[in-house]
């Protein structure tokens, strides 16, 4: 079968005063039909830049490598695909102020897809209703600013669904909300993945959230995937330090611990020429000798798969990595 | 006994005229109605709610930014609102959400943290630095970053400066809202560590406004949960998170994403 995005050996470059960043290396990703994938990583790892350079909306001067496919058609990298939307973070300033909500759900229709200013309308109002909006018609003349944050978020999202989109791109779209009104939306978005059969592929920083989502997970450092595989493996199995140290660092409703363990030192500047072998092995608190030898992923059973040299046999092996 | 006593505190934002009498409540609309809770020495509170239930608007009340339209605010029996209080004042010292605006961006941290102590006169002008020095240390600070200004910063770094600040003043109360929000987890769990040990070794009362249940079951003794200005349950951490009694708690708790490791514990 072949993937509703397949994004093999993408890498985003950028020149500065200061030398060549590369906030994205050699990151591989594939989402499926009917299927939500996980991308999760702290600020500045370059989940963002990723989602930017798939959606065809790349930083400013970079320069893309790698190969992307939209339904096993190959798509020029930094060009919008079609098929192709993208919500982005922050449902405060991803609407235009001085356009009424439905001129903005109608505007790709009208000027992309030719549809008359009625047939439109009824589009927009059908969406407006398929997002949990009640009164739909009745909104369509609202600005943005007399709506809440959760409804804003609901706006966008019609909008991102007006030209059919067969892939949706999320830009941790719910950092902004209330946590009930995040449960409201991850269900939404759960349900136009079942009704549509839309593939989502999801950018946070928030671990627990993919958990209660996603399918698959991608855990990113430093511009690397260090670590993919199913939800579960990866929640329960993880199988790179860092994976462990994000998840040990959260917080926990049912059990208190005198000290949060955090993760000491930070993550490293993005600039070429970056060090050799496994990037997390400075703040990593079981790195050895063998760590400057890490390299890519490396395959794991039933596509868990690691970049840890010192975890990948446990992996291999079957044996519960933590 | 209490530090800190909010006794039935309103706040109203209506625009109204200066009148001979004070207002009648029933003529307004409160934004936060008829609250009281009190904080001890060495204990964290933490105020709960979502965007609009008035949390921040407390929050600032404790720590003196505004007034309350009723109700009153004792720190050790004096009232913050009244003209006498200023040196009580000093006592409540607040930490804000985002370290990326609330600190000068063109002051190095070593401005930031010395400028309340020269500004109250806290310390002769030779000890300044030493003091200074000391703030960095204790909030876990690096001394050669005291001369970056907060752009070279990340966001923990940030933070623990914005700490480090309202330290300075010697304070028995930090007022924190929602101060990890803004931060990455591995980040988040540094300053929430940092509190802790603050409490710990310097006996300081923490009011902790937070919409992360999460969060505030890890750092909070006792909690108050606010909804639409209203506060609908208070009790201790456990109490409140064990066996909630009000259905908008419970709701609060079901929303939070469980820890993936929930079940193994």
């Amino acid at each position: 079968m072949t993937a509703l995005l397949d994004v093999e050996h993408l890498s985003v470059r950028i020149p500065t005063d200061a030398g060549e960043m590369v906030p994205v290396e050699d990151v591989s990703v594939t989402v499926a039909a009917g299927e939500i994938v996980g991308v999760v990583g702290e600020s500045g790892c370059g989940k963002t830049t990723m989602l930017r350079a798939i959606a065809g909306v790349p930083a400013r001067r970079s320069v893309l490598t790698g190969t992307m496919r939209v339904h096993g058609v190959e798509v020029e990298l930094g060009r919008s695909a079609p098929d192709v939307a993208m919500i982005s973070q922050d449902p405060m300033t991803g609407l235009n102020p001085v356009l009424t909500v439905g001129e903005q759900i109608m505007e790709v229709p009208r000027f992309r897809g030719g549809m008359t200013k009625a047939d439109a309308r009824a589009l927009a109002v059908d969406l407006l209703t398929e997002v949990g909006i009640s009164d739909a018609e009745h909104r369509l003349g609202y600005y943005p600013h007399e709506l809440s944050g959760g409804l804003r978020q609901r706006v966008l999202i019609a909008a991102a669904l007006s030209g059919s989109p067969r892939l949706l791109l999320c830009d941790e779209p719910t950092t902004a909300l209330d946590v009930t009104v995040q449960a409201k939306f991850v269900r939404l978005l759960q349900g136009l993945v079942e009704a549509r059969g839309i593939g989502i592929l999801y950018v946070t920083h928030d671990l627990p959230l993919l958990g209660t989502m996603c399918d698959r997970i991608n855990v990113m450092y430093a511009g690397q995937v260090v670590e993919r595989g199913a939800r579960g493996s990866v929640l329960h199995e993880p199988a790179h330090p860092y994976t462990e140290a994000l998840l040990n660092a959260a917080p926990r409703i049912e059990t208190r611990v005198h000290r949060l363990p955090s993760i000491a030192g930070h993550p490293p500047r993005l600039l070429a020429p970056l060090p050799e072998g496994c990037r997390f092995a400075p703040r990593c608190s079981s790195a050895g000798p063998e760590c400057v030898t890490a390299g890519p992923l490396m395959d794991g059973p039933h596509g868990h798969d690691t970049s840890c040299v010192r975890r990948v046999d446990v992996v291999r092996t079957g044996r519960s990595a933590s | 006994m209490s530090l800190v006593v909010v006794d039935s505190l309103s706040i109203s934002y209506d625009q109204t005229r200066r009148r001979r009498r004070p207002p009648e409540p029933s003529s307004l609309t409160l934004s936060v109605r008829d609250v009281s809770f009190s904080l001890s020495q060495g204990q964290i509170l933490g105020l709960v709610g979502e965007s609009g239930s008035g949390k921040t608007s407390v929050a600032r009340c404790v720590a003196g930014y505004q007034r309350p339209t009723f109700g009153t605010v004792h720190l050790d029996g004096v009232d913050l609102a009244a003209p006498s209080a200023r040196s009580a004042r000093r006592r409540i010292q607040m930490v804000f959400q985002d370290p990326y605006s609330s600190l000068n961006p063109s002051m190095t941290l070593r401005q930031a943290i010395r400028e309340p102590i020269a500004v109250h006169g806290l310390r002769p002008q030779g000890e300044i630095d030493a003091r200074v020095a000391e703030l960095a240390a204790l909030v876990g600070l690096d001394e050669l970053l005291l001369d970056e200004r907060p752009r070279q910063l990340s966001g923990g770094q940030r933070q623990r400066a914005s700490i480090a600040r309202a330290l300075a003043l010697e304070p028995d109360v930090l007022v924190a809202d929602e101060p990890v929000s803004a931060l990455d987890v591995s980040v988040q769990a540094v300053v929430l560590n940092l509190l802790a040990t603050l409490r710990e070794e310097l006996g300081m009362s923490i009011l902790f406004i937070s919409h992360d249940m999460a969060v505030v079951s890890h750092l909070c003794d006792d909690v108050v949960v606010m909804s639409a200005g209203d506060v609908v349950e208070a009790g201790s951490t456990t109490e409140v998170f064990e066996s909630p009694r009000h259905p908008y708690t419970r709701e609060l708790l079901a929303a939070v994403p469980p820890h993936p490791w929930a079940a193994r514990s």
